[in-house]
């Protein structure tokens, strides 16, 4: 695992080892007040943050207690649900398919324990929840996942209308309402395309409407990430927006005009400068990630990040640069995708006015079962 | 971090999905064919344990023969997991220029052969005082780019000076020169050859400039999985940093003597329409190259469309063959990120868990 130099609380960031996860705690409060004032003032929706972008239970915690929430989070899989659900949140929206019985055993247990939801997209899925639930006894809240022109959900529409009254029918579940989008699919999503999302969204709120004049109740309608909540809090009958990347953001969201501010960087060092113009640093695919973009230097004028191999970051200093990077000097990065980014970390840097406050643990990493 | 454990005996057929397994018989496999490359040349392996992070899978080459008897590893920390346990001639392929991490390095040196690469005399300077102060020596070689324009001195009177340097400063000894290499997709053998050969000759061309000054160079070390065969052929080149070729991906897949033996089983979660499957791993677990993606095992008739999060799409020419629930077997591209992202090994031989090997340097990038 992750094993670095633990520094002293207090130690200048800048003499963290590196590369290293820093968290500027006065940005992480300022975004997660934002987006808590937005949601607080009594209105449908609240938010019910993805957690699975930090993976930190402490992060989650923050993020609950500020207000603005249905008091619950999401997650992308189940063993992720299994450690936030250790750290005390009580409830948790998994939007994955829980399919094989080992894990539906697993999602057995979590549901004697917390108060935890699941999605399905298909009748198979469905079944094999309400085989096994409906033998216990115990009746477990079952979203329907609607496709908003990604590769994951049931096609809106007569599908997604069958499917949900399958669910209201099948013993064992309970049809608690529709998800569509979320923020685990923007990594990857392109936001520039915002005009077919709209139609996308547009589609899943028709197929609502048509699934409650069947006389089934959507009692929870989620939608929503970090670029397009305010829009889709505005749409009728949405009560929970599931967003996450607010909180961190990262160099994908910072194209939007937000007023998130970049809080969660990864500080890397210059190993070498050894032709002129291009500086290498130790910070690479390992520690940024580089899955779906690179990311950007920040705050220092005049340097691109040009690529990143397993080990290496190479910069590229460009005219207008004015202060030239030398061997041993710090750099800031911004990762594309700061889900990636953490989960190759084991640890976080929390830090106020560049000082080291406090070192959490990522603790759901590396967790995909 | 979770960890999944599953007790020996255990079918792969029983295994909670996704997980990162080892055919365990593809590394002797691998470990096999390098110890046969290696067995009569003077030039030995020196493996990579970026690709690894295990030193257990380290010492398993070393058991198997043809190797230098130690390892290269891409950071301090990576080195300090490899000493921890045992392997203790350690190169570090890599500038190492905190004061820090530097210290680290010279603590290291007590329990072990510690070398480092420098590009840079300011870098030297450094490790010199630092190893001169902790009464401790340090090797160093010098990296020479040959083809990346990544790290390493440009030429060879550049190499020469450092040599020289090297040779006058405390706390450091001079022990030869370094470089990577790689190959930009593999377009034949005639191609694949060439490119090794340019690229390592551009190292021994410095390892003759700094031996024409009469500085003795006691390390050539240069070479990958992509050109192990040819660099031991090279006169000079003494060992050959080769990583990707313990547990392999389809990158070199035209090298038939190595087979894949980190693969990710998963299973079929959803089969959105009849030519369609999702599987229960994404980039997450899986890592991503861009348009580089992994390949499903045994059904050449399965794409891999996309990946998400946390899925696969498989994509069928005809019917989608696998079935909601059914197991598959995923293919890395490029596997070194991929391990990054797992906390151990299922290690598995005839489809029965034999084990389970931690990581231990995983997320060592410090």
């Amino acid at each position: 695992m992750e094993n670095p130099i633990v520094k002293p609380i207090g130690t200048d960031v800048l003499e963290l080892d590196t590369p290293a996860v820093v968290l500027d705690l006065d940005a992480l409060d300022f975004n997660i007040k934002s987006m808590a004032d937005f949601f607080e003032d009594g209105k449908t929706p609240k938010l019910r943050p993805y957690a699975s972008i930090h993976r930190c239970p402490a992060i989650a915690h923050k993020q609950i207690s500020a207000g603005g929430t249905v008091g619950g989070i999401c997650v992308s899989t189940l063993d992720q649900a299994e450690v936030f659900a250790d750290s005390g949140i009580t409830d948790i929206l998994l939007v994955n398919f829980v399919i094989t019985k080992r894990k539906i055993d697993r999602l057995l247990a979590l549901a004697k324990r917390i108060q935890i939801s699941v999605v399905v997209e298909t009748t198979a899925n469905l079944n094999l929840l309400a085989d096994v639930f409906s033998m216990e006894n115990i009746s477990i809240d079952v979203f329907l996942l609607i496709n908003s022109g990604g590769d994951l959900g049931c096609l809106p529409g007569e599908t997604s209308i069958n499917l949900a009254q399958a669910i209201n029918a099948a013993s064992g579940v309970k049809f608690k309402g529709i998800v569509g989008f979320y923020e685990g699919f923007n990594s990857y999503f392109p936001i520039h395309d915002i005009e077919s999302h709209k139609n996308n969204i547009e589609k899943i709120v028709e197929t609502k409407k048509a699934i409650e004049q069947k006389g089934l109740e959507v009692e929870e309608f989620c939608l929503g990430a970090t670029f397009d909540y305010e829009w889709v809090s505005s749409i009728n009958g949405v009560t929970q927006i599931l967003a996450g990347g607010y909180a961190l953001m990262d160099s994908n969201l910072e194209r939007l005009e937000t007023n998130f501010i970049p809080a969660a960087r990864v500080l890397g060092t210059v190993t070498g400068t050894p032709e002129d113009g291009i500086v290498i640093t130790d910070a690479g695919q390992k520690s940024i990630g580089a899955d779906a973009g690179t990311g950007v230097v920040s705050d220092w004028q005049g340097l691109k990040l040009e690529s990143l191999s397993a080990e290496h970051g190479t910069v590229l200093v460009e005219d207008s640069c004015t202060k030239y990077p030398e061997i041993k000097d710090k750099m800031w990065f911004v990762p594309w995708d700061m889900g990636g980014c953490l989960n190759s970390h084991d640890y976080i840097n929390g830090a106020r006015e560049g000082k080291l406050e406090v070192v959490w643990e990522i603790t759901a990493r590396g967790n995909y079962r | 971090m979770k960890k999944y454990h599953p007790v020996a005996g255990t079918r792969l057929a029983e295994l909670d999905t996704p997980v990162l397994f080892l055919d365990i018989e593809a590394v002797e496999k691998n470990y096999k064919a390098v110890a046969e490359t290696y067995k009569n040349t003077s030039c030995k392996m020196r493996q990579h344990t970026k690709n690894i992070k295990s030193p257990l899978l380290a010492l398993m080459q070393i058991w198997a023969g043809g190797t230098v008897g130690g390892v290269c590893t891409a950071k301090v920390a990576e080195a300090e997991v490899m000493v921890h346990s045992g392997v203790t001639d350690i190169l570090i392929p890599n500038q190492v220029v905190t004061r820090d991490k530097i210290a680290r390095m010279c603590s290291l040196s007590r329990l072990g052969d510690i070398k480092v690469c420098i590009d840079s005399k300011e870098n030297l300077k450094d490790i010199s005082d630092i190893a001169a102060e902790y009464k401790s020596r340090i090797g160093v070689l010098i990296e020479i780019d040959t083809q990346m324009s990544r790290a390493g001195v440009r030429n060879s009177l550049k190499a020469v000076q450092l040599a020289k340097l090297a040779v006058e400063l405390p706390g450091v000894d001079f022990r030869g020169v370094m470089s990577h290499q790689a190959l930009r997709g593999y377009t034949g053998e005639e191609d694949r050859i060439e490119t090794a050969r340019v690229a390592i000759q551009v190292c021994l061309d410095a390892k003759e400039a700094i031996e024409a000054e009469g500085i003795k160079v006691e390390i050539v070390s240069s070479g990958e999985t992509f050109s192990h065969d040819v660099a031991c052929n090279m006169d000079g080149v003494t060992e050959v940093e080769g990583g990707t070729y313990a547990l392999m991906g389809t990158i070199y897949g035209f090298m038939e003597k190595f087979a894949i033996a980190n693969k990710v089983l998963s299973t079929i979660v959803s089969k959105p329409d009849s030519k369609t499957a999702i599987g229960d791993v994404g980039f997450r677990g899986l890592s991503w190259m861009k348009d580089k993606l992994p390949s499903v095992q045994g059904h050449n008739n399965i794409r891999v469309k996309n990946l998400l999060e946390d899925h696969i799409v498989l994509e069928s020419d005809d019917s989608m063959p696998l079935e909601i629930g059914e197991q598959f077997v995923i293919l890395p591209y490029y596997q070194d990120i991929m391990v990054n992202r797992w906390d151990n090994f299922i290690v598995v031989r005839d489809d029965i868990v034999e084990d389970v090997w931690d990581i231990p340097g995983r997320g060592g990038f410090h």
